[in-house]
């Protein structure tokens, strides 16, 4: 009954002489909560700008939906349907909390040149756009922080920005990079919890993080890399039960 | 009188110049020393066409437009793999490229002897033979320039562009193909700037490659600084400002050399003063931090 | 004929190296392009030229010139540059800062001096000594010797010499550099005043062969950023190896090229490496927008 719905197939991507990503591949089922853990430089981000196509594999595919996504643009691989938070929290930090939203927003006619000028429906468009992303913005919990600049808020408020974003663009994958790491644990908690909803509402969510208490509490399965490659795989249970896992990770 | 209409005109065409260069570097964060090439290009454009085929002006402006297009097209590319300081070389280099064409392609464009007697404009058979009625025509083009960035950076459209200058990753994730913006904003820029080119042609009715260096380029994207990059009423205020002050100099009775060399320092010397004390210029939004 | 074209390129040639060495080693300790560096080479010259006016023989008015610039290129890191790498200015608003000062400066120069051409040569113009075919004045000797006798000389003290080193350590890394205890301030502004000087030996040199004019700094900084960048920032045979490359393409160009488009030819090689090979030939890779 699960389908597979993001894949990777013997990925490989070489730095300078250093290989960052050494024959990865791996599978991840619809509506799941998957981590993938593993020491600083192991290549975990690295393995999410490749799946994201930010920068090219020297070797192997990514399959979304069994389509091939070789040579997709970010752009476009974010337009059909994987979204992404950012290990360094990537907002615009000048404008308003609304604003991001609204950039977040996929499929708007506004967008485009000939109607930005010409359009008369980019004001409704505009309206609608709003209502949602007040409705995002309610259940993420910043709904009383609507206007302000997003620099002002405090690093957890941004984290749950960045994720409101992530929702906004309508992703079915969710890809983020350690959504709680630094945050306040009432925050991290919050989020966390957000996560659980996300994937009942039939979201896929993949996350890297280095807070074990967060993996155990929400994931279903746990990737563990190491080095650029995969040393463990499966159901939270079994990975995290294996004493040697936990011992590489903690030293 | 027809010294400050002169003035005025002056100050439409470099009203153009400004707002389309703001587009480009302002709104977008993509800094370009090559504003002149497309200023050129529109008026070389003109001038030829209207000289060896009678053609009118807005017949011309369109041909202007599409040269610029193209030069936009062009220049573009570059943004796509590198940035910031470096992307300005390149422009850099594309500039001082459209010049020598412009300067050593004698048989198209006579060289440094430049195009003497352009045609006046006219429209619907009426002749824009004089200050006033240039200034009416400059008015026109200058206003509608304005609102017509206006609302495009005001709009959705110019919201992925104000996306792109902070953090363009980022807009990339959102899933707004950033290469596309760059190039658009290039043409659009490019072409107003060529709009421009063509106005200047038929106001002075003689023009040379002296008038489409690099030190006007960077006179231009000095206006911008100095006005606010990333809002339009600072370029503008950039523009009155840096065509008015140093006519002033005229009045003095300096010969007009030293008036040159004067108004350069000028406009040098508050660039480096934006800088130092205020780099988002008088009343902007983008101050080049990254 | 060919190896007339052969010696003007390498003439040429070795002047843009002078002037890529002194701007690759600002903006390898810097990383900003430091434009203004055309209107202190030019300021070089002129500089001697406002001595030999005064009556002094050229052999005073040189290295008084030299100092002087040198001076001018320490005056503008310490009162532009560093109040802004102070306020952690991005490279951008240096290069923009930079270019502000390149017109004040080099419009002071015509201010003063005048724009026509002005001359301290003051032999009689000599044939030139005939060489493999090709015919070179004794000061086009010079200009190669000197050149090539400073290019050897910065090599060694960048290698040897305790500021040498200093210098490779913060245009490698300037955090580690600090952490280590390197005055960077103190270092950079070394760095300016010694390529400034550079710069200046350069366009003395340049103006004993033909003469100078306020424009001169503009056409100099030219060659020197695309030798730069075509032979690869921060490296001192890459500056040299640029050098050259764009005096022969520049000179060998007309063998086959009209001379008028001598100059769009090295544009285009810019925008090559720019796009293809941003490091040059012997630089490490610049900054790209990074993930």
């Amino acid at each position: 009954m699960a389908e597979t719905i993001l894949s990777g197939k013997q990925l490989r991507k070489v730095f300078d002489g250093v290989i960052a990503v050494d024959n990865v591949s791996f599978a991840v089922e619809e509506q799941t909560i998957t981590a993938i853990i593993g020491p600083n430089g192991a290549g975990k981000t690295t393995l999410f700008n490749l799946v994201t196509g930010f920068i090219p594999p020297e070797q192997g595919e990514v399959y979304l939906q069994g389509r091939n996504l070789n040579g997709t643009p970010p752009h476009e691989v974010a337009r059909l349907g994987i979204s992404r938070t950012f290990q360094d929290l990537r907002l615009l930090r000048q404008i308003s909390v609304r604003d991001n939203l609204l950039l977040s927003c996929p499929n708007q006619i506004g967008e485009v040149f000939w109607h930005a000028l010409f359009s008369r429906r980019v004001g409704s468009e505009e309206a609608n756009n709003h209502e949602e992303a007040l409705e995002l913005l309610d259940f993420v919990g910043l709904r009383d922080l609507t206007n302000e600049p997003a620099g002002n808020l405090s690093y957890g408020q941004q984290k749950l920005l960045s994720l409101a974003c992530c929702l906004a663009t309508k992703g079915k994958v969710l890809l983020l990079d350690e959504p709680v790491a630094g945050v306040h644990p009432d925050m991290a908690a919050r989020i966390l919890d957000l996560m659980v909803k996300l994937r009942d509402q039939g979201k896929t969510i993949v996350f890297i993080e280095h807070d074990i208490e967060a993996v155990k509490k929400v994931a279903g399965r746990v990737v563990v890399m190491d080095d650029g490659k995969v040393i463990a795989s499966g159901s939270k249970e079994e990975v995290l039960a294996k004493a040697e896992i936990i011992e590489a990770y903690l030293t | 009188m027809d010294y400050l209409l002169h003035i005025l005109i002056l100050i439409n065409i470099y009203i153009i110049l400004v707002v389309s260069l703001d587009l480009i570097a302002g709104y977008t964060g993509l800094l370009s020393i090559a504003h002149a090439a497309f200023y050129g290009i529109g008026a070389y454009a003109t001038a030829l066409l209207s000289i060896h085929f009678q053609t009118n002006f807005l017949f011309n402006m369109v041909f202007g437009i599409v040269g610029a297009a193209v030069l936009g097209v062009i220049i573009a590319f570059p943004s796509l793999r590198i940035h910031d300081d470096y992307f300005v070389i390149a422009t850099f280099g594309f500039q001082m490229i459209v010049y020598s064409v412009l300067n050593n392609w004698v048989e198209l464009t006579r060289g440094p002897l430049g195009i003497p007697g352009i045609p006046v404009a006219s429209l619907f058979g009426f002749n824009i033979d004089n200050h006033w009625k240039f200034l009416i025509l400059s008015s026109i083009f200058s206003t509608l320039v304005y609102l017509f960035v206006r609302k495009l950076v005001n709009s959705p459209y110019g919201r992925v562009l104000k996306a792109i200058r902070e953090d363009e990753v980022f807009a990339e994730s959102l899933g707004k193909n950033v290469n596309s913006y760059k190039i658009q904003v290039f043409i659009i820029g490019g072409a107003l700037a060529s709009v421009a080119g063509n106005l200047y042609a038929h106001y002075v009715t003689f023009i040379d490659p002296t008038s489409f260096t690099i030190l006007e380029s960077i006179l231009v994207i000095s206006m911008v600084i100095i006005g606010g990059a990333g809002s339009l009423r600072g370029p503008v205020m950039g523009a009155v400002v840096l065509v008015v002050l140093p006519e002033a100099l005229r009045f003095v009775g300096l010969p007009s050399s030293v008036a040159a060399n004067l108004r350069q320092i000028f406009y040098g010397s508050l660039l480096v003063l934006m800088m130092l004390y205020r780099p988002q210029g008088l009343i902007g939004e983008f101050n080049f931090q990254k | 004929m060919l190896s007339q074209l052969l010696v003007n390129g390498l003439i040429a040639g070795s002047i843009y190296a002078l002037v890529a060495l002194g701007f690759g080693l600002i903006y390898s300790t810097t990383r900003f392009f430091h434009f203004a560096h055309g209107a202190v080479y030019a300021a070089g010259a002129y500089l001697a030229y406002a001595g030999w006016l005064l009556g002094l023989s050229l052999y005073v008015a040189i290295p008084l010139a030299v100092i002087g610039t040198a001076i001018l290129g320490g005056l503008i890191d310490v009162g532009i540059y560093r109040p802004l790498r102070r306020k952690n200015a991005s490279s951008l608003i240096l290069l923009l800062a930079s270019l502000g000062l390149f017109i004040v400066i080099q419009n002071l120069i015509s201010l003063i001096f005048g724009d026509d051409t002005k001359t301290i040569r003051s032999g009689i113009v000599t044939e030139g000594l005939p060489i493999f075919g090709a015919r070179i004045t004794p000061i086009q000797v010079t200009i190669i010797i000197v050149s090539g006798f400073l290019l050897l000389l910065c090599w060694a003290f960048m290698k040897k010499t305790k500021m040498g080193k200093a210098m490779r350590a913060v245009a490698n890394d300037p955090e580690l550099a600090r952490v280590v205890g390197i005055e960077t301030d103190q270092v950079i502004l070394v760095t300016f005043v010694l390529g400034s000087a550079l710069a200046a030996i350069a366009a003395i040199l340049i103006s004993l062969d033909t003469d100078m004019t306020p424009m001169m700094g503009f056409y100099a900084l030219l060659m020197g950023v695309v030798a730069v960048i075509a032979g690869g920032i921060g490296s001192i045979p890459g500056a040299a190896l640029g050098g050259l490359l764009v005096g022969m393409a520049q000179h060998l160009g007309v063998w086959k090229i009209p001379t008028q488009w001598q100059d769009t030819i090295v544009f285009l090689i810019l925008i090559f490496f720019l796009l293809f090979r941003p490091q040059g030939f012997l630089g490490k890779v610049v900054k790209k927008a990074a993930v």
